[in-house]
């Protein structure tokens, strides 16, 4: 149950992020639009990988090496998750710098001034 | 007009294939079968307790190292992105970063030594409980961040910066080279003894593998937000 | 020891080794570095043709694993003939065009040394996570090198592709992320054995999603006028780099990931075939040589899918080999005509590109539409015409080089 509402939040913000990159015409709230986009990516990864009733995949003294094969979540989603996160980030950095060179360009971030050729 | 409409119909259409996604969900009730496998061989074969990291820096280690060379190559992008933006030479009044107020200033020096404290704790911890190499890295960077925003006038040593962060990377390749000739793989573990579970020293090389990972990450990450500066 | 050295593993060992020393050696020794990039790429095509020369002889594919585990706990990769040759091709592409990079910042070697490791894994590569990693490794190398060309043309096209890749990786992930949901594989070769498992709408989403970024980064027809905008106002050599390397890594990543798709053939078949035809159509009526080479290029892919996905369908596996090698030499051929030239043929060739037009008459384009039909079939009337384009304007290339070079050389003397 808990992990089909927060699959639903991670849906519904990649939505919105899909939304906001097609309408906004200014670069940096397309960007945002972007980083929305992958922050709902990576709730949906966390939370496809919860096991009812599960706990954390870290054998401590809430969970022994014999509980937690039972008790234990799924260790690959977050394992991703780390992946993705940095990748992300990553590629937002890019993006942040072409709207610099844009706006340095044209001295307008509006991406309707940056619409070229079309054939 | 037609814009919009399609825009609208996008947006729907996707929406609706969401919805069905959410509503077709069945959480797990137990592990697939390899996840389980995963839980029961990472503190029977490597000897980390934390799973996670246990499967990030052995098994997928590949992707923790691709992923190392996005970090690196986006460091090396935005430089060449930014390159040629002409740099304000003449430091007018008008173009001059403000002062930083009091209170960061003040709070930074507070801040700085407690944050890089518990920067080293992730990352030395990474093996044992919840942390890592990225985790700590990442709150590396963000108290060179704040110690760039107590002073806007510092100057970060670029040189120091990139050279460690290639020592860094260089290292870490070595490791896995390592894990070719002594153990069983390209970055297998198990180069260094394995040593009591849950001990400080133990997980063969993940500790260091985690502090390099570490020293890389903020190394790259101060780079960059440096090189966002006007 | 010697079979060792060769190993494919070693081509990863020495590109991400030799990147992280670039900047290194850029503080230290700055006259070593052209040397050394130059030398990295000689080395991942020597091992790649080395790889090449013995599966040729009739090896067995070498199966490289990592983490000192076996598959499905780690990641493996896969040296087998068809990866072989894309490997081996790359390596050698990007060799001969490296005369370009070394003349330009470290940054710009760094990238070009990555981007080229990054599509040998992504051709590699036998774990889909493992998959979206490289392709990420490649989108951001290719972002960085578009940002060498100053032009507001240049970065608006490159800030579109930006996006439009952005969005594809996205959709690769969740593809990827919502298929271990329903099966619980991350492993490629698992998964195809285990592809009837995967049904229901996850399933289908998850197939969806991960089509509709391979079919997005090839640049499918009508969705491609900011593919077309990159080929055209990018550097020469970076644009090369992308429609030689780039696709040929997200292509192959398709044919790995093709035996998943078994329901969605037509589609693809369908969507490869209008692509190729209007691409040519339209590119025929270029006036600017890179951007006609642009659509020619985007016409092959088309092409190239198209007969991928109706050999999977008839199950004839080695023509699928064929077409792949024979597909792949049209952006190596442009490549390496451009960096032969590279030394005098820079400071008439950028002039040329923006204020000349690729001239075809169109008598000629009547003759190759029927030489065309009689070879090919009715395929022929679109291929014929943009064979002689093509040709037209590499022969306009050669002639207008030749003719300044001797006109500006008497001129020159004192």
């Amino acid at each position: 149950m808990i992990s089909t509402v927060v699959l639903a939040t991670g849906l519904a913000l990649i939505l919105i992020g899909l939304w906001g990159m097609l309408t906004h015409r200014n670069i940096l709230r397309i960007i945002i639009s972007f980083s929305l986009i992958g922050t709902g990516t990576h709730i949906v990864i966390v939370a496809i990988g919860y096991v009812a009733n599960g706990t954390a995949p870290i054998i401590d003294r809430a969970l022994s090496v014999a509980d937690a094969p039972s008790r234990a979540v799924d260790p690959i989603p977050s394992a991703l998750v780390v992946t993705a996160i940095v990748i992300g980030l990553a590629v937002t950095a890019v993006m942040l710098a072409y709207a610099i060179r844009l706006y340095d360009s044209k001295k307008t971030l509006s991406i309707d001034a940056f619409t070229e050729s079309k054939w | 007009m037609i814009r919009r409409a399609s825009i609208t119909v996008a947006v729907i259409l996707f929406g609706l294939v969401f919805a069905s996604l959410a509503a077709n969900h069945v959480g797990h009730q137990s592990l697939p079968p390899l996840a389980k496998r995963y839980v029961e061989l990472v503190p029977q074969d490597l000897g980390a307790p934390n799973v996670i990291t246990g499967i990030l820096l052995t098994y997928r280690a590949f992707d923790t190292l691709g992923e190392v060379a996005v970090l690196f190559m986006v460091a090396a992008g935005v430089g060449l992105v930014l390159k040629t933006r002409k740099r304000r030479s003449k430091k007018s009044p008008e173009t001059q970063p403000r002062q930083a107020s009091e209170i960061v200033q003040t709070g930074a020096q507070i801040l700085v030594p407690l944050i890089a404290i518990f920067a080293a704790y992730i990352i030395m911890n990474g093996h044992l409980s919840a942390g890592g190499g990225f985790q700590g890295g990442a709150v590396i960077a963000s108290s060179v961040l704040l110690l760039l925003l107590a002073d806007p006038q510092q100057r970060l040593d670029l040189d120091f910066l990139s050279s460690t962060e290639s020592i860094a990377g260089v290292l870490f390749v070595l490791v896995g080279v390592a894990g070719l000739i002594l153990a069983d793989g390209f970055l297998d573990n198990r180069v260094l003894p394995l040593g009591e579970f849950g001990a400080f020293f133990s997980a063969g090389a993940i500790p260091l593998l985690s502090v390099l990972l570490g020293v890389k990450v903020g190394c790259e990450l101060s780079v960059i937000i440096d090189r966002f500066r006007a | 020891m010697v079979s060792n050295v060769f190993h494919p593993l070693n081509i990863f060992i020495v590109g991400l080794g030799g990147a992280f020393l670039i900047p290194l050696i850029y503080r230290f020794g700055r006259s070593w570095l052209p040397g050394v990039f130059v030398l990295a790429l000689a080395a991942m095509t020597l091992i790649s043709g080395v790889s090449l020369w013995r599966l040729a002889q009739g090896g067995m594919p070498i199966d490289i694993l990592t983490g000192g585990a076996h598959p499905p706990y780690a990641i493996d990769l896969r040296m087998d003939l068809p990866e072989a040759i894309f490997a081996f091709s790359i390596n050698l592409v990007a060799l001969l065009g490296a005369g370009a990079f070394v003349r330009g910042t470290y940054g710009a070697m760094l990238l070009c040394l990555l981007l080229v490791m990054g599509v040998q894994g992504m051709v590699m590569t036998r774990d889909l996570f493992n998959l979206f990693v490289f392709l990420e490794i490649v989108s951001v190398a290719t972002y960085g090198l578009l940002s060498l060309q100053d032009t507001s043309a240049a970065l608006s096209a490159a800030f579109k592709y930006l996006m439009a890749t952005v969005l594809a990786s996205t959709f690769f992930l969740i593809g990827t992320v919502l298929l271990y949901a329903t099966t619980g594989i991350l492993n490629i070769d698992d998964l195809i054995v285990a592809r009837a498992t995967i049904s229901g709408p996850i399933g289908f989403a998850a197939l969806m999603f991960l089509l509709a970024c391979l079919l997005l980064e090839l640049k499918p027809f009508p969705a491609n006028g900011w593919g077309l905008d990159v080929y055209e106002t990018a550097r020469s050599d970076v644009a090369a780099l992308i429609a030689g390397g780039v696709s040929a890594g997200v292509f192959f990543a398709l044919v790995k990931l093709l035996p998943l798709f078994d329901d969605q053939l037509e589609l693809i078949a369908a969507l490869s075939a209008v692509t190729f035809l209007f691409s040519n159509l339209i590119g025929l009526q270029q006036t600017k040589a890179q951007r006609l080479l642009g659509y020619s290029s985007i016409g092959q892919m088309g092409l190239m899918t198209l007969a991928v996905c109706l050999l999977q369908k008839l199950q004839a596996e080695s023509s699928v080999l064929y077409l792949v090698i024979a597909g792949h030499w049209g952006p190596a051929i442009f490549m390496a005509l451009w960096s032969a030239g590279v030394g005098v043929a820079d400071n008439f060739l950028r002039p040329f590109l923006t204020a000349q037009r690729a001239e075809v008459s169109t008598l000629a384009v009547f003759v190759g539409a029927i030489g065309g039909a009689s070879a090919f079939g009715i395929l022929g009337l679109v291929i014929g015409p943009v064979v002689v384009g093509f040709t037209a304007a590499l022969i306009q290339f050669a002639n207008e080089t030749l003719s300044r070079r001797r006109h500006v050389a008497p001129a020159g003397r004192p």
